[in-house]
């Protein structure tokens, strides 16, 4: 049973006071307003909150969390619910604070330092459009997400974007963070902590001072609210291509995902299924036929001159050739935009990022096993997950991406599903999934609840009491985003 | 001379029981108190204060170190992890006494590299040294980012205390290239994190990244040392590509030498680009004092890069002589050359190759007792004001411009480095007064110091933002409850 939230101020009192801080047109108890936070696309369990509030600024914020801390009210940090782990849904109830509706200011960008200072609600889309209009030399990395989810969670949460395989993880992109913690102090990590008051100019790295800013990442706002983000932009290339692979052969793909990220020529290099492939063209439930390559791999590639350019697709060809050399497998390399004039224009979102991906959203259910994974294994990993498919009588959805350089990847498993009619067999689904990639010590990210439960009990202990140390120092009475990484309320 | 401890560390326990407590747990050979061998590490090249040890240990393994802490904690005596001192600010100074944990004697094991994962796990004592040898000779195609620091300076230590390295322009700070962590906490618990931590036995063969899980690895990096013991590194290694150059602007002005190293940063095509005054750069043919002539360049800046494939590495070339002809053509000074390096060693002589083969002893920086810097990580936008307002300051305290300066990440921050030399006894005070001054300089132009040395850190505490102050309090007590683990650093 649900512990009693409400037992140190009743609900009414909660409403009145969360009007004050936050104006009545801003705070809604309507089961109708709270439904849709309520769930996500995944497996996760709905469970229903008290109260969405829609801040506007750190000072209503820093109200609230006082409020939350002082009679120990649930507090859930949101922004667009796009993170496929259930991670917003408020496990005990309590107050959803919906920063994507109002807090969505793009603050400053420094140009020479490369650096823009975010807040939480900022989108894809939104910081895309404005980079591209006035800023046309600098760009950010864009992910695989639709335009309305929100740039600072993506690296909060370790995402991945078109820029993983060149820099690694969202989370090297950042610079450092404004947050609210339990007191309700406002902190900033990284450089911009060296004023008492906030300068925009100097937000510039984040080490070498003890590294607060880690505090905030991974925790799935467990630890404070974040308010600001300062992100890493790098500059636009002049020359830019894009090649595709058509590879059969579930380790040769692997093999060429992480020899191309070796090459240090790409700027991002994926893998998908090409049931994933075809799903893209608008095949409702597409399955491989026989003569069909299992994989296709996108690679984009950039250079400040035509020479640079040529010199880096050059190489790319290079270790290709040699790949299918040593594999004797079916493998193609072609220019990616001669495959999308095959294939239709819809096969471009992989490149145009960030875009919807409609046939992933267009069921009510989506979920995956997202994993940090390691390159070397991909290969017997992926055969298993496609006989687990076929067990289940489901088209096989796999994707891969090399990352850093291919010091590590990323694998994914994905379903999308009917949510009221499949959920039972999803979730089984899922539990096997994620026992297969953790026996091939996979890592996942944006992990779910039900997850972590799971990892909890395989994990270093001492990490996690040393997880638990930092939780209960951060936020002693367990307010933010309770039941997350096991940390009942 | 060396103070006096301030700390009461033997209240609970007597010194001598102490010892016997120690050498239960080091063996004899292992543990000292006697002063003689307790002075090397009261103090170091810097300004800093020097304070003795009460004991030195050296652990040859993680279930000593268990041992040394659960015993330290138990009666609050303050342990001080040691490698080999060369941070160049005072950090392994035992400010309140206690027992230094030298690991640069004993624990040096390369423990494991994964070839294929491209990661490298090493204890604390191994040297940029060795690991450039076991790299060359047992896997050339792999290599690490090497610091200019000696080849007996640690490995791990510079990654824990973020620092650059001949790989800083294209990677960043060094604390990006760790994986994980092991470490051994206060209450004697030893754990790992990055990827490792998923498994109850502390795999090795899976310590491939730092995230996606909650981050547990930054309350070690930056540190100093305060927050655990730090027993063990996963850190990232890179391939080394086939062709290799070196090229050097000689550059007049520092408003032309910043804004090279800006561009060339942003280039994307450099693994590193530094620069060094003209004194600097002199120092190494031998000058004692050297001076910069009145027609000699102000700043020489070297720049290595490498390529896969010959078209690669011409194609990057290319590139940065484009964008230095551009810079040329924009500068008001338009006296900058851009050579290839092994032109002008050819020229200049092989001595100066040392800024270029690293790791390496830079032997003039160390031929003196005393040496110090203000090395932060700066604005690249403010870095040609800095040069010239410090500049003036060396003439004032009459010390040769010794200047450093790089850019990381792809020219989004720079490190800015002031160098000083100095005998330490006569001109000691000269010194503190003109680093102070320099910092002062420095931190008004939004710079933030690496490795900062405790009198530092006093001053930044006071102009920095006070909540960031009181977390990281919060996380001191949470971490080290009974203070124990190199008291004194960051005012802790």
């Amino acid at each position: 049973m649900s512990p009693n939230i409400f037992d140190q101020i009743s609900k009414e009192e909660t409403l009145t006071e969360l009007i004050s801080i936050f104006g009545r047109k801003y705070v809604s108890k309507k089961p109708s307003d709270l439904y849709p936070y309520s769930e996500d696309a995944t497996e996760s369990d709905p469970h229903m909150p008290d109260f969405v509030v829609l801040p506007k600024n750190v000072e209503e914020i820093v109200q609230l969390i006082k409020f939350c801390q002082k009679y120990s009210i649930p507090l859930v940090p949101y922004i667009s619910g796009n993170n496929v782990g259930g991670l917003t849904i408020p496990e005990y109830g309590g107050i959803i604070c919906d920063m994507g509706k109002r807090m969505n200011k793009i603050i400053s960008i420094n140009e020479s330092l490369m650096y823009a200072i975010l807040e939480p609600g900022v989108t894809w889309g939104q910081f895309k459009k404005l980079l591209d209009e006035k800023y046309p030399t600098l760009k950010y990395a864009y992910t695989y997400a639709p335009p309305y989810a929100s740039v600072v969670a993506n690296t909060l949460l370790s995402g991945l974007s078109d820029h993983s395989c060149a820099y690694g993880s969202m989370s090297e992109f950042l610079n450092g963070l404004e947050a609210v913690l339990n007191t309700g102090e406002v902190v900033r990590t990284g450089s911009c902590f060296l004023s008492k008051e906030m300068k925009e100019d100097n937000w510039f790295a984040r080490y070498p001072m003890p590294d607060l800013t880690s505090l905030f990442i991974g925790w799935q706002g467990m630890t404070g609210i974040v308010t600001k983000a300062a992100v890493q932009l790098w500059p636009k290339k002049k020359y830019n291509t894009a090649l595709a692979a058509l590879v059969y052969g579930d380790k040769t793909c692997a093999k060429v995902v992480q020899e191309l990220g070796r090459t240090e020529c790409c700027d991002d290099v994926s893998a998908m299924s090409s049931t994933v492939a075809k799903m893209t063209l608008g095949l409702e439930n597409p399955s491989q036929y026989e003569q069909e390559p299992d994989y296709a791999v996108f690679i984009t590639v950039s250079g400040n001159t035509r020479e640079l350019l040529e010199a880096k697709v050059k190489y790319i060809k290079y270790i290709f050739d040699r790949i299918k050399a040593q594999e004797g497998e079916r493998i193609f390399l072609t220019n990616f935009f001669t495959l999308a004039n095959l294939l239709g224009e819809k096969f471009t979102i992989y490149y145009d990022l960030p875009s919807v991906m409609l046939p992933m959203v267009e069921y009510s259910g989506i979920t995956w096993v997202g994993t940090y994974a390691n390159p070397d294994i991909i290969g017997p990993l992926l055969i298993e997950c496609r006989n687990v498919f076929a067990q289940y009588s489901r088209a096989p959805l796999l994707f891969m991406k090399s990352m850093k350089a291919s010091h590590y990847c990323v694998f994914m498993a994905i379903t999308r599903y009917k949510k009221y009619e499949e959920l039972e067999k999803i979730k089984e689904l899922q539990k096997k999934f994620l026992d297969l990639t953790l026996e091939y010590d996979c890592f996942p990210y944006k992990t779910p609840k039900w997850m972590t439960e799971v990892i909890r009990e395989r994990c270093n202990p001492g990490w996690l009491k040393l997880l638990d140390m930092i939780k209960r120092s951060m936020d002693p009475k367990n307010v933010f985003n309770p039941g997350k990484w096991g940390f009942e309320f | 001379m060396t103070d006096v401890l301030k700390r009461q560390s033997y209240i609970g326990i007597e010194k001598e029981k102490v010892l016997e407590h120690l050498i239960k747990i080091f063996g004899k050979p292992n543990v000292t108190d006697k002063n003689y061998n307790l002075i090397a590490y009261s103090y170091d090249m810097t300004e800093s204060p020097p304070r003795m040890p009460d004991f030195v240990v050296l652990p040859k393994k993680v279930e000593e170190i268990i041992q040394l802490v659960n015993f330290c904690n138990q009666y609050c005596i303050p342990i001080v992890p040691y490698v080999s001192g060369n941070n160049v600010g005072g950090l392994t100074i035992p400010e309140e006494g206690g027992i230094i944990c030298d690991m640069g004697k004993r624990m040096k094991k390369i423990v494991k590299i994964n070839e294929s994962l491209m990661y490298i796990i090493l204890e604390p004592g191994v040297t940029f040294g060795q690991l450039k040898k076991f790299l060359d000779d047992h896997h050339p195609n792999l290599k690490y980012g090497y610091a200019m620091a000696p080849p007996y300076a640690s490995v791990l230590a510079n990654a824990l205390l973020s620092g650059i390295s001949n790989l800083s322009t294209k990677m960043g700070s060094m604390g990006d290239m760790i994986n994980g962590l092991e470490v051994v906490l206060y209450n004697g618990e030893l754990i790992r994190t990055g990827t490792s931590f998923l498994s109850k036995e502390m795999k090795d063969d899976n310590w491939f990244a730092r995230y996606p899980m909650p981050d547990l690895t930054g309350l070690f990096i930056g540190w100093q040392g305060t927050t655990g013991i730090v027993t063990k590194g996963a850190l990232q290694l890179w391939s080394r590509k086939k062709y290799n150059a070196a090229l050097m602007g000689i550059i007049y002005t520092a408003e032309n030498c910043a804004n090279v190293l800006q561009e060339f940063g942003r280039s994307e095509c450099c693994e590193d680009v530094c620069s060094i005054s003209a004194e600097l750069a002199k120092m190494v043919w031998g000058f004692e004092k050297p001076q910069k002539l009145k027609e000699e360049p102000d700043y020489i800046v070297m720049v290595s890069l490498s390529g896969a494939t010959k078209e690669l590495l011409q194609a990057k070339i290319n590139y940065l002589r484009q964008i230095f002809n551009e810079l040329k053509e924009k500068a008001e000074n338009k006296r900058m050359f851009l050579v290839n390096f092994d032109t002008f060693i050819n020229i200049v002589g092989k001595e100066f190759a040392v800024y270029y083969n690293i790791p390496n002893v830079l032997t003039p920086l160390y031929e003196w007792d005393g040496l110090t810097w203000v090395g932060s990580y700066a604005h690249p936008d403010r870095i040609a004001k800095l040069m010239n307002t410090v500049y003036g300051l060396y003439k004032k305290y009459e010390m040769g411009p010794m200047i450093y300066s790089k850019s990381m990440k792809g020219g989004h921050y720079s490190v800015l480095r002031p160098m000083v030399r100095f005998q330490k006894v006569r001109e000691e005070e000269k010194v503190k007064k003109m680093m102070h001054e320099i910092l002062e300089v420095m931190l008004e132009e939004n710079c933030v110091p690496y490795k900062a040395p405790s009198w530092m850190t006093e001053i930044i505490r006071k102009k920095c933002d006070p909540n960031w102050v009181k977390l990281l309090e919060r996380i001191k007590c949470t971490m080290d409850p009974n203070h124990i683990f190199n008291p004194g650093k960051w005012g802790l």
